[in-house]
């Protein structure tokens, strides 16, 4: 990732295309990972992406580096993905985790889950089954790697809620898991 | 340190490597003599570790991103016309009022000159402190700092006025 300095964000604000490329470009693909992981489906998630780049260069003015442009873009990702996500629950975007599952050509699950696109489908099955709260917490922590501290700051909650729902989502996923793979036995 | 304890630290702080010494050195004590936990343990390592580490980093296609830039231009030329054809309507109002007299009209002309000039180009805020250009031009300048997908038209604005004298 490009490293943007303070003045490529203040041109930016001034109304600098140039700048503001440089802001894409260096925050895309982040936007665009956040993006899929919640929403779950690529077509949706590069409207999503888009819908996040055109609030960046609207708001990026009032941006006063109170936290890390990279803080901020993750707040604004998080955002619009579940807003989005949220609007189209109705459409069954995610497959049931059952399905992914289930759906392949037989086998066994680990053996299949070392396939990473396999390991997608399980993933993103096992998110489907989380609040977006929850799935906000995961794709945070387990995808992108940010600290409790971090995850706090983007959500706007204290650490120990980050923690608590770490815990919960992830007891969940656990759950689900040991759940599907007892019935495949 | 009691089962449900040990499970809690294993799906939060232990996974994700923060959890104090002392506290590691418990668990750790217990995992030893506990193998229900120790089953715990690896199956939540595979699961909510392994796999996720298996997710490919995915890249966002360039096309989005000149899709918003292209957006952006856009609406700068039609935010920019909007505004040009307000400023042109108000004048006409304004001019048509004071229709007999002379100076008024001469002191008009020489509001849009000035526009012309500070829009152009000319360093606005400097023009904006000049008194005798008072508070329209005051008011043109915070117009267009409030207005907030118009963030800077400087060049457009010139290449709009060449693109009308050409065409005229
Ligand atoms: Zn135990």
């Amino acid at each position: 990732m490009q490293d943007i300095k303070g003045d490529v964000v203040s041109r930016a604000g001034q109304g600098d295309l140039k700048a503001l490329e440089m802001i894409f470009k260096a925050y895309g693909d982040l936007v665009f990972n956040v993006s899929l992981r919640i929403v779950n489906n690529r077509e949706d998630a590069e409207e999503v992406s888009q819908d996040v780049l055109w609030i960046i260069a609207r708001k990026i003015r009032s941006f006063e580096g109170r936290s890390s442009l990279k803080t901020w873009i993750y707040r604004i990702t998080i955002n619009a993905a579940l807003r989005y996500a949220r609007r189209n629950t109705g459409k069954g975007r995610f497959v049931e985790y059952d399905d992914t599952i289930n759906g392949g050509s037989g086998g066994n699950d680990v053996e299949r889950a070392a396939d990473k696109e396999q390991a997608e489908a399980v993933v993103q099955g096992l998110l489907g089954e989380l609040s977006e709260e929850q799935r906000a917490c995961i794709v945070l922590r387990s995808m992108e790697g940010l600290s409790y501290e971090g995850i706090a700051d983007v959500l706007g909650i204290r650490v120990n809620a980050v923690r608590s729902r770490l815990k919960r989502a992830r007891e969940k996923l656990l759950s689900r898991r040991k759940e599907v793979m007892r019935d495949e036995m | 340190m009691r089962c449900e304890e040990a499970q809690d630290l294993i799906l939060t702080d232990h996974l994700d490597g923060r959890l104090s010494e002392g506290f590691e050195r418990e668990l750790r004590q217990h995992l030893a003599g506990c193998e229900r936990c120790r089953e715990f343990l690896a199956s939540a390592k595979e699961t909510l570790v392994g796999l996720f580490e298996k997710i490919p980093s995915e890249h966002l296609p360039p096309a989005v991103i000149e899709s918003v830039l292209d957006r952006i231009e856009e609406e700068r030329s039609a935010s920019l016309a909007g505004k040009l054809e307000e400023v042109g309507k108000g004048m006409l109002v304004w001019l048509g009022g004071f229709r007999l007299r002379p100076a008024l009209v001469f002191s008009c002309v020489l509001v849009c000159l000035l526009v012309i000039g500070i829009m152009s180009g000319v360093d606005r805020i400097q023009a904006a402190r000049n008194e005798t250009r008072g508070l329209y031009l005051a008011s043109i300048v915070e117009l267009s700092a409030n207005n907030e997908r118009t963030i800077d038209y400087g060049t457009a604005l010139e290449d709009y006025f060449l693109q009308e004298r050409g065409e005229s």
